[in-house]
């Protein structure tokens, strides 16, 4: 009988609750990580909040299919990449950096230890210059926490691709990382001097 | 490098609260318009049945050929005495497969057609008539190589037809065997009705009349039985 009642509660919510409270209350919530991510991916705010807003239209007008009790969080990602990719396509041209093999090739030469005396304003500027596909997997997996599998369905890649990609991200993020630390004549790195 | 170091820096940057404000504006927008969708939509949706099935009847009247009118006449008509024949025949013909103008003629012009003989039907049929029927034409025509006084009115979707011809070979509704329904100020009233038509007639001396209509049977010879006296006498005045 527990059973039955627990797994009767979420219909009598899906049945009872208007469709614009459960929204508040399972959408609403991941505001700021689909914003701090969208800022990541785009590098401006302004931008940012453009593509945030239309994340949670979207999510909106299709939240009839969104079945409660199901990772809303996800969803949300699902559809921000995909927004963002849109307008990418749009607003990018030329892409900002090269994204390819080539640019691992000339910037990851070695994996250098990262000091510790930077400040976040240099992290996030340090991650805004990786390639946007390693970057998008970087935030996905090691910011926002989501497991291979689900940064896999957010970013319709397959799982390897996410592992190949975080572990370069990573990389490219210590490299950049290393050269802020160098630009400041902090420390030294393994190999030489920065 | 650390990921929690990272994670905090990320995580440094939130929403302003501007943008909830957006996504909440957003969202009430989206249901007002939904709302009204949902209102309009059932609603376009029955214009434009109402519009198709309109534009289909039109339509319908217009693309029937002279050969399908005859057959559904002759489909109706099988089923009556051949003296009711008459006057149903002429109806369908004449009023039921008939686009009428939106402004019909004016009386004066209806006075010109049917001519001196039977000018004197339309002011007895504009008093006698039930008040939301209109005079919508009166003509003289022909069907089958018979010719009729005819006067058309309509109320909403119903259709009447004043029937009047000439009796021919000692045409008669007793000769068919027909009896009378009922009788009024002495004149034997006759009925029949098939499909949905209902034809209530009489005769004069040399006419046969005919009221014919999709109106109740009952209606119909009320209508009849209101024109009967008057039109009886102005008829028998008609020079042969």
């Amino acid at each position: 009988m527990n059973g039955d009642t627990s797994q009767a509660t979420p219909l009598r919510q899906a049945v009872e609750i208007p469709a614009a409270d459960r929204f508040e209350a399972e959408a609403m919530p991941h505001l700021n990580d689909i914003f701090r991510t969208a800022t990541r991916l785009l590098g401006e705010r302004s931008r940012a909040e453009d593509i945030a807003q239309e994340v949670y239209l979207q999510a909106w007008k299709s939240f009839h299919r969104f079945e409660t009790g199901t990772n809303c969080r996800a969803w949300l990602f699902k559809i921000l990449f995909h927004c963002v990719n849109h307008h990418r396509r749009k607003w990018f041209r030329f892409p900002l950096l090269k994204e390819t093999e080539e640019f691992l090739e000339t910037n990851l030469t070695s994996s250098p230890p990262i000091p510790d005396q930077l400040t976040d304003e240099d992290i996030l500027a340090a991650l805004d210059r990786i390639p946007a596909d390693f970057r998008s997997v970087v935030l996905l997996v090691d910011v926002e926490e989501f497991s291979y599998k689900e940064a896999s369905d957010i970013l319709t890649v397959p799982i390897g691709t996410v592992m190949s990609r975080l572990s370069r991200g990573r990389k490219a993020l210590r490299e950049q990382l290393t050269d802020v630390a160098r630009s400041y004549g902090i420390g030294k790195v393994a190999g030489g001097e920065v | 490098m650390n990921e929690d170091r990272l994670r905090a820096a990320v995580k440094s940057v939130t929403a302003p609260p501007r943008l909830q404000a957006r996504i909440r504006s957003d969202i009430r927008e989206s249901e007002r318009k939904n709302a009204w969708g949902r209102y309009l939509l059932p609603v376009a949706a029955a214009v434009l049945v109402s519009l198709g099935a309109g534009i289909a009847y039109q339509l319908g009247h217009l693309r029937m050929t002279t050969g399908s009118q005859e057959s559904y006449i002759a489909s109706v008509s099988g089923r009556v005495a051949n003296v009711m024949k008459v006057g149903l025949g002429d109806h369908v013909h004449c009023t039921v497969f008939r686009k009428f103008p939106k402004n019909p003629p004016t009386f004066e012009q209806m006075v010109e057609k049917l001519g001196p003989d039977y000018e004197g039907i339309l002011p007895l049929v504009k008093d006698r008539a039930p008040a939301d029927f209109r005079i919508v034409m009166a003509h003289r025509c022909s069907y089958h190589g018979r010719k009729f006084v005819h006067l058309a009115l309509r109320s909403d979707s119903k259709l009447l037809s004043l029937v009047i011809s000439l009796k021919r070979d000692g045409e008669s509704f007793t000769k068919e065997n027909l009896a009378p329904v009922l009788s009024e100020s002495g004149i034997p009233m006759f009925q029949a009705g098939v499909q949905r038509f209902e034809i209530a007639g009489f005769e004069s001396q040399k006419h046969l009349v005919y009221v014919v209509s999709d109106l109740p049977g009952p209606k119909n010879m009320e209508i009849l039985t209101a024109l009967a006296p008057a039109l009886r006498d102005l008829l028998n005045k008609v020079k042969a």
